[in-house]
Order: structure tokens, then C-alpha cells, then sequence
């Protein structure tokens, strides 16, 4: 990804100059007044990053307002865009929520990249390999999905309770394992080769999964959505109230925020931490699961087509709220259907990509500087209430 | 004695806010000798030394170099005037070699085949042998100590300034260390200063001595003149002055020492053993023992006092009893039950809660709401399902906060809003609600304002009142005395045998804690 284009640099600087925004930091922190500087932060960049992407088609010989046009028309406007857009917002949702819970744990998985594409070998595994009713067999493959996903952290879990070995390092590395060992299965025709008369064992890729076992939808409004967009709602807002209510969220945050003071308590990390892993391994897993059944229905290496980076970056952006984590995983969504478009319309793959690049940055940005402001509106606050409370 | 002094300190006076680090302190070292400079923690001795190194300005008083009056600017300006400190807390880089850490203390330009010689050349002259190509990840800690002597040689300080250099070292290389020490004063009429609290130390390794207690020079002889019941009289306090010092700041103290004699007296003496301690061994990371066959008895309803100089094992001590330190050999038991060690959350589940000394990384969860800091270690009782009830966990935060008189405008603020001794108010709180056998309070007072000392204090009172069994580890030895029942010592990972309140002679408490006789 290119997300540090020279581009963008210099509004960091311009957004830190806007007067109201400092002018606000002074005074006591509301919650409407921070989401109205978030919501401004958020409106101001993306005007920024449209103005850019505009200048930047315009300086490759195309025309700004058909590029932003293609992009709004591929994401939301046409008919059936905005139910696509919903589709993919499916993974990065689920990716995000399994961040958002190894995070909180102080569990740095970053190799969601990898349990996606792990998920859906898992899906593809069972729907195309075992037999049964339809309905048992595509629950089946979603449940391998999040199983395959879950393994693949696993590893890195047992790594680190054992022999300590980083999580950063462990989750990043098995990212690079996990398409080569698809291409392999892909590439064999005893394996998982489609040797279908169509395909002719020319791509390496797996067979379709039949209509049957994918994932079933409704259409609203000519817009086609599957059964993953409830799952994903209902997962992240289970997962939200569990974080913040349940005496698992607990001792898990208690991990994050003070392993020493958890290990008093008695929060065992191998078990706490080494399971939050595995659960945003699985969480990972079944949206590259639903990826698979419910959106691409056949297997290749490059299944997982940056869903694990974006959902990372998803949240990031939700600042690890998992309240926050439907909406930001459809903005993305949104940039990369749009951008997806916008390659069909015939704009150079290059340039779009950039494009994708700037709005994501776009996006990050808010959180960033918000992350700034509330260290710098906490250290005020904790400054007054030392001196308020105090004995 | 050659010539004047080297360094000479006159009159240096320093107060940070209401606290006299130092007064009117005099300090003078000459070519040739090793001045040792003996207090407790708190004495002002750092405070000194960093006056002298330039990280900290004198308010008054002047610093004079080879006769010159000086005004110290940083430490770099130091050791261009000749005085070099090597801190009791190394300062290398664990992913380096010697040289490389060598060259980094030093600066100038890079030459490898240099250094290589200059390391070896210095670790043969002062017989302090280590490898310049080994990485410094992968020496022990007395290793390590040779490598910052010898970054501070290569420099050819005539002044060295050693920081507690032996809170670190066995016993065998402390030995080896003062060997080396006096070579490199008889070779090159080098001037020394030996911080230590250590007594026999002092006696040994150094020709002068200087003590220090509460900011001043209470004594100043050559050491020839000294003996370690002397030292240790000065260095606590005389017996007379401090009894009187405790009577005026805790009447609370004298009072249940009175008390002793009728309620306490045969309940301490015949309250069963809670918690038992046998063995204990541990042995750190980098090779240095923490505990060395600790042995520990604790009765119900009594405060023992665990007093000693930093260092000796108190930190390991407390986490052993906070699960986050597990034993090489040795066991723990409570009313007979052995419990292992090591194993998150088996101490308090057995019923030994905890006060410990770094309340921010172990203790309590800043991050989180005051009333989650509450029931932090146990959530059965406002739980059901695995879900917290919100409405159970606020009521029993707002009895906590009540009967602890935790000054906070919410129960649902961040801990991390609260001031120092509101926080520990709460970790206080938390432990207690738990109706613990033991309590271990490890510093329990340390940083916080008086009010809450104060406060602190009765608590820990009245939760031996109640029949908790109390191990209070302070390095406060007015707070022991003001508190325990019983007091001992740790010295090297190792507890003194203890002995009751009343028949505390400080004089040997001095000596104990000096580790001079035990």
C-alpha cells in the first residue's frame, strides 16, 4: 500500500493550524463537542483528499469530476452498488473486530492478511471436499473458515506462550506462508486444481463453489446483499457489549492496559491474551470465509486482496471502539468498490490504486490528530483534577 | 596527602519544595584516598552526588576542582573537569559489544582496533577481565559493572564517583571490586567517593568516612577511627533522638507499643504462624540471586516489619506474594497449605493480598474506571453469567469509596484521574474488601503526602487489629517502628531473625541492616 504519498503531508500541518479546533481543546472535553471536531476533521479531509485525487487524474490526462463521478456511481449511486459495497464491507468488519479485541488484549496481531486467505481455504476446503445437505455444509464452511483463521493465530499464540516469541513478528511472517501454501494446493490437480474443461488446469485456481453452498441473500431495491452482512452487524455488536460488560472483557482489557496487575489478579496471558489472538485470528478467518462463499466463489492465493491490511486499518481508524468499527469498515468499503469501478472506466490500475491510497490516508488522518488532541485535552484534565481532588 | 583535595564540597545546601536534600554539606576528597560516604536512603547522598556531576544546581554552597570554583554544568562538563560516577543502575546497550559500549560512553571518532586494545589494555591493568567483542546482552551483572568501570577509566577521571557499586555483586566479586578500587587509587593517586549504606564496606574499602542522615554531615573520621557500632548509630540516628523523633510523630506508635504489654503481647505471642516462608530462592534474570533461602513466619493479628537498605531483596520478596515471581526453591504456605508460586492469581486466591510497590504497574489499572479498579481481583460477586452487573459494581464501589474515604467525583472516572494517594486508597480498599489472611504492603507509603500516610498507617493498624496478619516491607524505619510488632531485616535475599518492638536496639538494627552482623 501507498499510503505515505508526499501528497498528503503538508495537510497534517494545515489541519493543526485551524484555529477553531485548538481554540475548542481549551475548554472542558463534551462528548457532542468532540464528535463534532471529529466529524469536521473527517468532512475536511475527505474534501482534501477528492481535491487531490482530482489534481492528480487531471496531471495523467483524465478528467477530475468523471473520476470522482465513476467513483460515487461505483460505491453507492448506480443501482445494486451500495448492497456491493455492504458485501465487502462484510470482511473488513470482521477483521476489524478480531484487531480491535487482540489489541485490547496487547496481543499485536498484524497477520490478519494471512488468517483471511486461511479462512478461506478452510471454506473452500469444505464446501467443495465434503459432502452433505447444503445447509450443513455451508454452516460447516464457515465455522472451518473461523477454525482455519483461529489456527493460523494460533500459531503465533503457542509461539509466544512457550518460547516468547513476538506476536508482531510471529503474525506478520506467517502472512508470507499462508498465499504460497494456496498457490501450492491450487496449483495440483490431485489437490485442489479446478480441472474443470473451462479453466483447462490453465490458472491456478480452485473449482467454483456451486450455487447451493454460497451464501443465500435477499435484494433490496435491486441492491443484492447476503446473510454476512447480519452476521457482521450481529458479531459486532455481540463482541462490543462482551468488551465492555462481560468479566472476559475485562480481565482482557485488564491484560492490555497492565499485564503485571492481571497476572496479580489472576488472568492467566497464555490463556486470555493466547485466546484473543486466536479469536481475531477467527474473526479473520470467517470474513474470509464469507469472502469466499458470499463474493469471490473460488479459491486463488491472492484471495485475500488486501481485505487483512484494510481491516487492520479500519481499526485503527475506530480508534479500537467496536462501536465504531460498521461504519469505518463501510467507508472503506465504499473507496474500494468505488475504486474497483473506476478501474472498469478505464483509468490506469496505477493511478486508482492511488487514489484508494489518498482516501485511506485520508480517513487515518482524523484518528491520528484525534489521538493527539485527547492526550493533550487528558493531560489538562488530569491536571485540574490533581489539583481538585486531591486530599 | 599530596596537595589540597581534588574535589572539594563547602557548605552546599539543596531543597526541592518543603525537603532538605542537603544542608550546609561538606565533603572533600584528596589524590590518593577513598572516601566512603555511609547514610540511608533519603540522606541526600544522591542529591549530593548529582550537584557534583552538574544534574541538579546547588542553592548554595561552592564546588571547587583542584582549587578552582566551578560551576557544574552537565555531566559532560564534569568529566572534562576530571570526575567521572559510575551509576548503580548500568547504562549500556544490551545489543552492543564492550568496545562499541565503550565508544558510545565516550564519543570520538570510530576506531574499532583502538578500542578493541585500549578495553583490553585497562582490563589488564585493573585486572577486570572481560572480552571487548562480547555482546553486553550475554554478561551478568558483575560483567556488566567492569564494563562501566572501565568506560569511566578510559576517560582517566581523577575523581571517580562509585554509586552503591556492590547493590548488584556477590559477595566474592564486591571483594574482587575493592581490590580493584584500591589499585586504581595507589596506581595513579586517583580521588574516590564510595557511596554505600553498606558497613563493612566502609570499613574495609575506604580511608575516610562521611555520614550522612536527613541532609547533613552528621560525622566525619578516618576510618581507622570507626567502628560498625558507631556507624550504624549514625547513620540511623542516635537512640535518643530518634525515640523522641517517633513519640512526636507517632503517638499512635508508642501508644500500641504500650498496648502491647497487655492485649497484643499474648496475642502475637500466641497467634498461629498464617503465613510460612522456607527457602525461598530465586534468582534473577541476569544471573544476581534475589532471594537466598528466605525463611518467614507471619502470625495472625501482628505487623511484622521488614526493614533493610534497598536492594536486598524486597521487591522479589513482594512479588512473590503478588504471584509474578516464581521460586527456584523453597515454599510458601498458608494455615498449612502449600501455595505455588509463580502462578497468576494463586496468591490471591489463597487469601494474601497485596499493597505493592509499584501500585501503577501491578497494584491497579489506571486506564480503567475507579469502580473496575475495585473489583479488579475478584468479579464473583458482581458478576452472574459472566456478564458484570453494572449497578451491583457501582453500589459496592460506592461503599468502598465510603468507608475508605476515597476522594473521587465518580465511581466511573478513570483511575488515572485520581491523585497518588487516592490510588492507593483504592488499591488499599480492593485488597481489604477481599477479607484477606495476609496482607503484604510492600512500601506502602512511599510517594504520598503526609494525610495519607497517616492514613495509610491506620490502616494497616486496623487490619492487624482485626487479626489480618501484616508483613509491612518499608525501607522507612521510623514507619516500622511506628508500626510493627515484630521487626526484622533483609539483607542479601535473607531475613535476620526478628525480634519484638520493644526490645528493638537500633544500634544492632544498624548494624543488621549494614548486613555487619545478623
Amino acid at each position: 500500500m501507498s499510503v505515505d504519498r508526499p501528497p498528503d503531508a503538508p495537510t497534517t500541518g494545515a489541519a493543526g493550524a485551524q484555529p477553531p479546533e485548538s481554540g475548542l481543546v481549551g475548554r472542558v472535553e463534551r462528548r457532542s463537542v468532540r464528535l463534532a471536531v471529529q466529524v469536521s476533521f473527517f468532512v475536511l479531509f475527505l474534501a482534501l483528499a477528492a481535491v487531490l485525487s482530482g489534481v492528480l487524474v487531471a496531471l495523467v490526462g483524465g478528467s477530475p469530476t468523471a473520476v470522482l463521478d465513476a467513483l460515487a456511481d461505483g460505491s453507492l449511486r448506480s443501482p445494486g452498488a451500495w448492497g456491493r459495497s455492504l458485501i465487502e464491507m462484510v470482511p473488513l468488519a470482521l477483521v476489524g473486530l478480531g484487531v480491535v479485541v487482540a489489541f485490547k488484549a496487547g496481543s499485536y496481531n498484524i497477520g490478519q492478511e494471512g488468517q483471511v486467505a486461511m479462512g478461506a481455504l478452510g471454506a473452500t476446503v469444505v464446501s467443495l471436499l465434503v459432502p452433505g445437505p447444503a445447509a450443513l455444509i455451508m454452516a460447516l464452511s464457515l465455522i472451518a473458515a473461523a477454525a482455519a483463521g483461529g489456527f493460523w493465530a494460533g500459531i503465533a499464540a503457542v509461539a509466544e506462550a512457550r518460547r516468547k516469541v513476538d506476536v508482531l513478528i510471529s503474525t506478520l511472517l506467517l502472512t508470507f506462508v499462508a498465499p504460497n501454501a494456496i498457490l501450492f494446493l491450487v496449483s495440483r490437480d490431485y489437490l485442489l486444481l479446478d480441472t474443470t474443461e473451462a479453466n483447462n488446469r490453465l490458472a491456478s485456481q480452485s473449482e467454483r463453489v456451486p450455487e447451493a453452498l454460497r451464501l443465500p441473500g435477499v435484494e433490496i431495491f435491486g441492491n443484492k446483499i447476503h446473510v454476512g452482512v447480519l452476521v457482521a452487524v450481529v458479531v459486532t455488536g455481540v463482541v462490543a457489549v462482551l468488551l465492555t460488560r462481560s468479566v472476559w472483557g475485562l480481565r482482557l482489557r485488564m491484560l492490555g492496559f497492565s499485564a503485571r496487575t492481571a497476572r496479580r489478579a489472576g488472568v492467566r496471558p497464555g490463556i486470555v491474551g493466547g485466546g484473543a489472538l486466536v479469536f481475531s485470528g477467527a474473526a479473520a478467518g470467517l470474513g474470509g470465509g464469507m469472502l469466499l462463499t458470499g463474493a469471490a466463489f473460488r479459491l486463488r492465493d491472492q484471495i485475500a486482496n488486501d481485505f487483512g491490511w484494510h481491516g487492520l486499518l479500519v481499526a485503527l481508524v475506530a480508534r479500537l471502539n467496536p462501536a465504531a468499527i460498521l461504519p469505518v469498515a463501510f467507508f472503506f468499503a465504499v473507496v474500494r468498490t468505488g475504486g474497483g469501478f473506476l478501474t472498469a472506466t478505464g483509468v490506469s490500475r496505477t493511478v486508482t490504486d492511488a487514489v484508494q491510497a489518498i482516501f485511506v490516508v485520508a480517513a487515518l488522518l482524523p484518528a491520528a490528530l484525534m489521538f493527539v488532541r485527547d492526550r493533550r485535552v487528558a493531560r489538562r484534565m488530569a491536571l485540574r483534577s490533581v489539583s481538585a481532588v486531591s486530599p | 596527602m599530596t596537595g589540597g583535595p581534588t574535589l572539594e564540597l563547602s557548605s552546599i545546601s539543596k531543597r526541592f519544595g518543603p525537603v532538605t536534600a542537603c544542608d550546609r554539606v561538606d565533603l572533600a576528597v584528596a589524590p590518593g584516598e577513598i572516601v566512603g560516604l555511609l547514610g540511608q536512603n533519603g540522606a541526600g547522598k544522591s542529591t549530593l552526588m548529582k550537584i557534583v556531576l552538574g544534574l541538579v544546581p546547588p542553592d548554595a554552597g561552592e564546588v571547587r576542582v583542584d582549587g578552582v570554583v566551578r560551576t557544574i554544568r552537565d555531566p559532560n562538563h564534569a568529566a572534562s573537569l576530571g570526575i567521572a560516577m559510575v551509576h548503580q543502575h548500568f547504562s549500556v546497550i544490551d545489543a552492543l559489544t564492550v568496545w562499541e559500549n565503550v565508544h558510545l560512553g565516550a564519543g570520538g571518532s570510530l576506531d574499532p582496533a583502538r578500542l578493541r586494545r585500549e578495553v583490553a589494555e585497562l582490563s589488564a591493568v585493573y585486572d577486570l577481565v572481560i572480552d571487548p567483542d562480547a555482546r553486553v546482552g550475554d554478561l551478568n551483572a558483575s560483567q556488566r559493572q567492569r564494563l562501566e568501570i572501565i568506560k569511566c577509566l578510559r576517560r582517566d577521571p581523577a575523581v571517580i564517583i562509585l554509586d552503591e557499586p556492590t547493590s548488584v555483586l556477590t559477595l566474592a566479586e564486591s571483594r574482587r571490586l575493592f581490590e580493584v578500587l584500591r589499585r586504581m587509587v595507589a596506581d595513579r593517586r586517583r580521588a574516590v567517593v564510595l557511596i554505600s549504606h553498606k558497613l563493612d564496606e566502609i570499613l574495609h574499602a575506604t580511608d575516610r568516612v562521611v555520614i550522612m542522615r536527613d541532609g547533613r554531615v552528621v560525622q566525619a573520621m578516618p576510618t581507622g577511627d570507626a567502628d560498625a557500632a558507631g556507624l550504624a548509630r549514625a547513620m540511623v540516628g542516635r537512640e535518643v533522638s530518634l525515640r523522641s523523633e517517633a513519640s512526636a510523630l507517632g503517638i499512635l506508635g508508642e501508644l500500641t507499643a504500650a498496648d502491647d504489654d497487655e492485649g497484643r503481647s499474648d496475642e502475637a505471642a500466641g497467634g498461629e504462624v498464617v503465613l510460612a516462608v522456607r527457602g525461598a530462592t530465586a534468582v534473577g534474570v541476569d544471573g544476581r540471586p534475589l532471594l537466598d533461602g528466605l525463611d518467614l513466619d507471619l502470625r495472625a493479628g501482628e505487623i511484622l516489619g521488614v526493614a533493610g537498605v534497598e536492594g536486598n531483596g524486597q521487591v522479589a520478596l513482594a512479588e512473590v506474594f503478588s504471584s509474578l515471581l516464581e521460586l527456584d526453591s523453597g515454599e510458601v504456605t498458608l494455615a498449612g497449605e502449600a501455595i505455588p508460586t509463580g502462578v497468576p492469581g494463586a496468591m490471591g486466591r489463597a487469601g494474601v493480598a497485596v499493597i505493592p510497590e509499584d501500585r501503577h504497574a501491578s497494584g491497579c489499572v489506571l486506564d480503567l474506571t475507579v469502580a473496575e479498579n475495585l473489583v479488579l481481583t475478584d468479579t464473583g460477586d458482581v458478576s452472574r453469567w459472566g456478564m458484570l452487573n453494572r449497578s451491583r459494581i457501582e453500589r459496592l464501589a460506592r461503599r468502598l469509596i465510603d468507608r475508605f474515604e476515597i476522594h473521587t467525583p465518580s465511581p466511573n472516572i478513570p483511575l488515572r484521574l485520581l491523585s497518588g494517594g487516592n490510588q492507593q486508597k483504592v488499591v488499599l480498599a480492593r485488597e481489604l474488601s477481599g477479607a484477606p489472611k495476609v496482607l503484604v504492603a510492600s512500601q506502602p507509603t512511599r510517594g504520598l503526602d503526609v494525610g495519607a500516610i497517616e492514613y495509610m498507617n491506620g490502616q494497616l493498624r486496623a487490619a492487624a487489629d482485626e487479626g489480618v496478619a501484616v508483613l509491612l516491607i518499608s525501607g522507612e524505619l521510623e514507619e516500622i517502628l511506628d508500626l510493627a510488632d515484630r521487626v526484622t531485616v533483609i539483607f542479601r535475599g535473607r531475613l535476620a531473625g526478628s525480634v519484638p518492638r520493644g526490645d528493638v536496639d537500633l544500634e544492632r538494627l544498624g548494624l543488621m541492616m549494614g548486613g555487619h552482623a545478623a
